[in-house]
C-alpha cells in the first residue's frame, strides 16, 4: 500500500538521521533531556502526519521543520528566551550549555536567523530547501541570512578583538 | 566574510554528543506512532454513512420490556415506540484464536415498524463490518507471521458492546462502543438516535435549520471548551493550537455526520473517537453543547434543550 510505504520511509529516515535532528534540538534546548524530548515528539508527529509528505525528497525538510517548530514551542513553554541584543549588552550570559561553548554567539540571533545559520552551515542544506523548511520565500531567507551574518560578524569581532 | 568562525562553530556543533539512550527511545516512539496509525486505519474502514437499508455496521440496542405492550404498540403503529423501548442482544459473536479474540454484540430493537426494522438492519450491518474486519486481520496475521499466533505483536482483541444512552417518550439514543486492543488500544463508537415521534433515525444535520452552518458553530464551541479545559487542567491536551505540524493536524471542524447522542435532559453531546481530537491517553472525548451556543440555528420544534 502506497501509504504504508511512505510511513516506512519516514521511519527509516528518522532512524538514519536522528543525530542531526538531535543536534538541532540541542542547539535550542541546551540540555540533553529536553533535546531528546524534542526528537521523540518530532518523530511521533512525523510518523503520525506522514500523509502530508508527498515525495521522498520532502521527508528531510518535513522533519527539520517539525524539529525546529517543536523546539521553539517547547522553549516558549519553558519560558526561556533567546538572548537578544539587550541582554548581551548587559554583560554576557552564563554558560547554559552542558557541552558546547562557542555556540553561545548564536544566541545573539533571532530564532529564525539561528535556524538559517544552523541549516546552512552546520547541516549544509541548500537555500531552496531552507526556504521550504521555514515556509518562506528564498529571498526572505537570503536577506535573513545576510542579516544574521552581519550580526555574527559584529559579535565575533567584539569577541575576538580582531577586525574581520 | 571570514568563514573560520563559522567552521569553528560547525566543528563544535558536530561534536555535540548524542546520548546513548536516544536510539532506543526513538525506536519506541516510532513503534508507538506506527501502532496508532494502524488503529486509525482500522477505524477508517468502518463505514459511517447511515443509508436507508445500507449494509453498514448495525448498532442494535434492545431493551427488554413487557412483550405484550410492545406488540400493542406495533399494531397501533403510533407512535413508533412507546416511552420504553425493547432492546435485546440479538446476536453475540465470540471468537478466540490464540492471541486474537473478538466479542461483538449485536443489539436489536423490538418492534414491527419500518424505522425500527431499518435501525436494526443498520445496526446489524455495522457489527458485521466489524466482524469482517476482525476476520480479515486474523487472516493477515496468520499469513504474515506464519502460524505464530502467540507472538505478542499478533495480539488483537475486538470488543463491541452497546448502551442505551437515552430512552424516553421523545427519543431513543443508542451508542455502540468498540474497543480494539493491540499492544495499546483504540476505541471508537457509533451512535444512533431515533426520533420516536417521527420514526426517523436522526442525523446531526436534522437537528438544525437547513443551510445553517452547524458544523462551524458546534466546532467553535468545542474549541472553546478544549481551550478552557487545557487552561484549567495541565494534564489535559487536545489537538488544538499545536502550531507544529502544519495543516491537517489540529482539530478544525466536526464532520457533517459526526457521532452524537442526545441525553435524557435533551442535551446534544458530540462524540469523538480515541485519537480523533486528542492524544491516546485522553481516551474517548465527548463534548456537551449547551443550548445557548446553538440557539440560533436549531429547528423550531427542536428536541434539544
Amino acid at each position: 500500500m502506497k501509504n504504508k510505504e511512505m510511513e516506512e520511509k519516514v521511519s527509516v529516515y528518522l532512524m538514519e538521521n536522528y543525530e542531526n535532528l538531535y543536534r538541532i534540538a540541542y542547539s535550542y534546548m541546551k540540555n540533553r533531556e529536553d533535546a531528546m524530548d524534542v526528537v521523540q515528539e518530532s518523530a511521533y508527529k512525523a510518523i503520525r502526519s506522514f500523509e502530508q509528505i508527498r515525495t521522498q525528497g520532502q521527508i528531510a525538510s518535513w522533519s527539520y521543520q517539525i524539529v525546529i517548530r517543536t523546539s521553539i514551542d517547547m522553549l516558549r513553554k519553558k519560558k526561556k528566551e533567546v538572548v537578544g541584543i539587550e541582554e548581551y549588552q548587559e554583560g554576557g550570559m552564563e554558560d547554559k550549555y552542558e557541552d558546547v561553548d562557542v555556540m553561545k554567539s548564536l544566541e545573539i540571533l533571532s530564532e529564525e536567523e539561528k535556524s538559517i545559520i544552523i541549516l546552512k552551515y552546520f547541516e549544509e542544506r541548500k537555500l531552496k530547501e531552507i526556504a521550504e523548511i521555514m515556509m518562506e520565500s528564498e529571498n526572505t531567507i537570503k536577506s535573513r541570512l545576510y542579516r544574521a551574518l552581519k550580526k555574527l560578524k559584529v559579535e565575533l569581532t567584539i569577541e575576538s578583538g580582531e577586525i574581520l | 566574510m571570514n568563514k573560520n568562525p563559522l567552521e569553528e562553530m560547525k566543528k563544535e556543533y558536530e561534536s555535540i554528543e548524542i546520548p546513548t539512550e536516544m536510539k532506543s527511545r526513538l525506536e519506541n516512539t516510532i513503534r508507538q506512532a506506527k501502532e496508532e496509525n494502524k488503529r486509525v486505519r482500522f477505524f477508517k474502514k468502518i463505514p459511517k454513512k447511515i443509508g436507508y437499508g445500507a449494509v453498514a455496521a448495525v448498532l442494535a440496542i434492545t431493551i427488554l420490556t413487557n412483550y405484550n405492550e410492545q406488540m400493542a404498540y406495533a399494531m397501533a403503529e403510533v407512535p413508533v415506540l412507546g416511552a420504553i423501548s425493547k432492546v435485546v442482544t440479538f446476536r453475540e459473536y465470540v471468537k478466540n484464536d490464540g492471541n486474537m479474540e473478538a466479542n461483538i454484540k449485536t443489539p436489536k430493537v423490538e418492534g414491527e415498524s419500518e424505522s425500527v426494522k431499518d435501525l436494526n438492519e443498520q445496526m446489524e450491518a455495522y457489527t458485521n463490518t466489524i466482524k469482517k474486519n476482525y476476520e480479515a486481520d486474523l487472516e493477515i496475521m496468520m499469513k504474515e507471521e506464519g502460524a505464530d499466533i502467540d507472538a505478542l505483536t499478533n495480539k488483537e482483541s475486538v470488543t463491541t458492546d452497546y448502551e442505551v444512552v437515552t430512552d424516553n417518550e421523545a427519543i431513543l439514543s443508542i451508542r455502540m462502543n468498540t474497543t480494539i486492543a493491540m499492544a495499546g488500544s483504540n476505541s471508537f463508537s457509533k451512535c444512533y438516535t431515533l426520533d420516536k415521534k417521527t420514526g426517523k433515525i436522526l442525523q446531526l444535520k436534522d437537528l438544525f435549520q437547513e443551510g445553517s452552518n452547524y458544523q462551524k458553530v458546534i466546532s467553535q464551541e468545542i474549541k472553546d471548551q478544549m481551550r478552557t479545559q487545557m487552561k484549567e487542567d495541565e494534564d489535559k491536551s487536545y489537538f488544538i493550537d499545536t502550531k507544529d505540524v502544519g495543516e491537517g493536524f489540529d482539530f478544525e471542524q466536526i464532520k457533517a455526520d459526526q457521532n452524537f447522542f442526545i441525553d435524557n435532559d435533551g442535551h446534544l453531546t458530540i462524540v469523538f473517537d480515541k485519537y480523533e481530537v486528542a492524544p491516546g491517553y485522553m481516551g474517548v472525548c465527548t463534548f456537551m453543547i449547551p443550548k445557548k451556543a446553538i440557539e440560533g440555528i436549531i429547528t423550531t420544534d427542536s428536541l434539544l434543550k
